[in-house]
């Protein structure tokens, strides 16, 4: 055994000796190295994203950053001007004021990707809005569902910012994890992947703030962050109605235990959040998203 | 003990670095491309099978990043732009990678063609296989199906190519139910889309099909995607004859004829139905009344109700309801006879649907189907081949009339 591990190396080492190349290094990279021709979206995000924020935003589909099980199709480029202004005005921008330049940078995911389509699951049919991936990519699907001619908030929050809101949720706690007492709130009551078959209103008077918050213990974390951030006050005591007096109490926890998290483990203050992005909301009709400025 | 050297004398098979061969390839590609003065015919093909026959689309590609797109399925002088690249993926690659509303619909996973996520599986990413400036042969990434693009004539215009192939859109669509001739041996074919399956019995008795996926060719051409051969005769193309309104080939060895079909089949390939309200008979309004008021206590009811296959994969009493839930009771629909056809309920359906059933819904659901045997209803259709109104009057029951429609309206009660 030890001869033949030795003779081994012995002829291991032989290998590595003879298969230096004597060859000089090629000069030219494998790599394209020759930069592209950016047009005037491409500037803007240069600008805007990536200079600023340290966020390379992708509209044009690449599916190196696809899933390629799926079957989607590029996003519009008048749609992905529109969102990437109302992506940074709901949303960059509020973090920023509230959290600081140095957190956005930080903790937001180095890469923005808008797909046109959905992602449709074929098993139930249901669409896949969002991915966050590691804290490295957000994915933003349904980008051509923007209606440039009325700008719904209701809508722009169901697809995107609710979306945004709860995948970065996602990114925080994966870095720094929440308390599992908020496991115990509705133990038990979690629906896994039947969360499809429930309604919101259902989920709301087990304690949940939405259907989806149901199918797991990390997705009732964000969701019930997310929801509060972008929800109007009046939505808000909607869903509290809804719940009624079994879920509403424990909604309320969650909000608590949600609330407590993002204070002590990042130093944002919730409220504060909630109201910067109810103020920006109220202004949407007021602005203009289609040109480059 | 010999040992023996890894290092092997290596030898340039290329002048250039892979690098080099394939940026200078993806430029010679452009130039290529952008240099069809009038664009380039695409040929295109969706669906790894080829599943839906092929679809000229007309392209041309700008230096600055533009391609402008027009389809056979849009007006004769529309145009949709969008931006496309090149860039090196396994192979140089041809990607349309911002929305082009023509080129796109083929690849919507949601289009209404095709089921849900899937839609028509058509690529927009293509490889390079074969480029010269009469003629690029691409390949679909995903379907691998090989489209061809030849330029569009200086002289012809977009709009005259377009109305061309509208013009023979026309006549191969009109009819649904085919009969081809060869070899004085008749074959019975099908038509879905751009697709014909033929159904025979070869001469071992032994039951065969084949799916010829075809594309619409100027002049009242049509052209396989792979020779069909059938009968000892391999055809590539078939030309119509505006005397006999037949198709043939160009050495009048076979024949392509329409057939108008029996009502039962109209109908059943007009499928998917839209139900209104005031399509339905008196007797039919009273059942939806009925429904309406035991159920839909709140006002809420159906916003959309149709029968057939909407995207679930079956045929289905599918129904949209105002708060957007789509419920699906599955059927089982068969031709009975030339003016006959019969719809039973499976007795599956999805659960919003079940619900309404067991809420009492089923007395509106009862107008369409039974449990355990066939609803038998006489057809009546607006046109022999494709129709886009029918009416289904119960037989046993005629005061049972329901009146339904292609186009997508909602239910209006």
């Amino acid at each position: 055994m030890k001869l033949h591990k030795y003779v081994i190396i012995l002829f291991i080492a032989c290998c590595i000796s003879s298969c230096v190349n004597n060859d000089d290094i090629n000069p030219n990279s494998i790599f394209d190295t020759e930069s592209s021709v950016r047009n005037e979206f491409d500037n803007w995000i240069l600008k805007n994203y990536i200079e600023t924020y340290n966020i390379d935003l992708k509209y044009r589909f690449d599916d190196i950053e696809s899933d390629l099980n799926y079957n989607v199709i590029p996003a519009d480029y008048n749609k992905s001007i529109a969102l990437a202004k109302l992506v940074k005005y709901l949303w960059m921008d509020v973090y920023v004021k509230v959290a600081g330049n140095e957190f956005l940078c930080t903790y937001c995911p180095k890469i923005m990707h808008f797909v046109g389509s959905p992602e449709y699951e074929k098993t139930d049919g249901s669409m896949v809005l969002g991915t966050a991936e590691g804290g490295l990519k957000i994915t933003l699907f349904n980008v051509n569902g923007l209606d440039l001619n009325e700008i719904d908030m209701t809508k722009l929050n169901e697809w995107y910012f609710n979306t945004m809101h709860h995948e970065f949720a996602h990114i925080l706690h994966q870095t720094k994890n929440y308390s599992i007492d908020f496991n115990t709130i509705t133990e038990g009551k979690y629906a896994g992947p039947g969360w499809i078959n429930v309604k919101d209103i259902e989920a709301r008077k087990l304690g949940f703030v939405t259907a989806y918050a149901s199918s797991n213990v990390d997705e009732d974390f964000v969701e019930t962050i997310s929801n509060f951030i972008v929800k109007s006050d009046s939505e808000w005591q909607q869903i509290l109605e809804d719940a009624g007096e079994d879920g509403a109490p424990l909604i309320l926890q969650k909000l608590d235990m949600v609330t407590e998290y993002l204070k002590e483990s990042w130093g944002i203050d919730i409220i504060q959040l909630h109201e910067e992005v109810q103020e920006r909301q109220s202004h949407i009709g007021e602005l203009d998203w289609e040109t480059l400025n | 003990m010999v040992l023996y050297s890894c290092s092997l004398g290596t030898e340039d098979l290329f002048e250039d670095s892979a690098n080099n061969r394939i940026s200078n390839s993806l430029k010679e590609y452009k130039k290529i491309l952008c240099g069809a003065e009038n664009g380039w015919i695409m040929k295109y093909y969706p669906s790894p099978t080829q599943a839906f026959g092929g679809y000229n689309l007309l392209v041309s590609f700008s230096e600055d990043g533009y391609s402008t797109v027009a389809s056979e399925l849009e007006d004769v002088d529309a145009t949709c732009k969008s931006l496309y690249r090149l860039k090196e993926m396994a192979g140089p690659v041809l990607t349309f990678d911002t929305e082009n509303k023509f080129l796109h619909f083929f690849s919507d996973p949601a289009s209404g063609i095709g089921s849900i996520g899937l839609g028509m599986e058509g690529d927009y990413e293509f490889l390079f296989v074969d480029v010269t400036p009469e003629k690029i042969i691409l390949k679909g990434k995903k379907t691998g199906n090989e489209i061809e693009m030849v330029p569009v004539p200086k002289d012809l215009s977009w709009k005259n190519y377009l109305s061309d192939i509208s013009e023979g859109l026309d006549k191969i669509e009109y009819f649904v139910m085919f009969n081809y001739t060869v070899n004085n041996k008749d074959y019975s074919i099908i038509r879905s889309n751009r697709m014909f399956s033929i159904s025979y019995v070869d001469d071992n008795g032994d039951e065969q099909k084949l799916s010829v996926p075809f594309i619409q060719g100027t002049g009242n051409s049509l052209e396989f995607y792979s020779p069909l051969s059938l009968g000892g005769v391999d055809v590539n193309k078939l030309f119509y004859d505006e005397e006999t309104g037949i198709w043939k080939d160009d050495e009048n060895k076979v024949e392509l004829s329409g057939v108008i079909p029996p009502k039962s089949f109209a109908f059943m390939s007009g499928l998917p139905w839209y139900v209104t309200y005031n399509g339905l008979s008196n007797y039919g309004k009273q059942a939806t009344d009925n429904a309406y008021n035991q159920v839909f206590t709140d006002g809420n009811g159906f916003e959309v109700v149709g029968i057939g296959d909407f995207g679930s994969g079956k045929n289905s009493i599918t129904f949209l309801t105002k708060d957007e839930n789509v419920g699906t009771l599955i059927l089982d629909m068969k031709m009975i006879d030339d003016d006959k056809i019969g719809i039973m309920l499976t007795g599956y359906g999805n659960e919003y649907a079940i619900n309404l059933w067991d809420n009492g819904a089923s007395v509106f659901y009862a107008l369409f189907a039974n449990l355990d045997q066939y609803r038998e209803f006489v057809v009546a259709t607006n046109h022999p081949t494709k129709p886009t109104e029918a009416t289904l009057t119960e037989v046993g029951n005629e005061e049972n009339v329901i009146a339904l429609t292609t186009s997508e309206v909602v239910f209006g009660r």
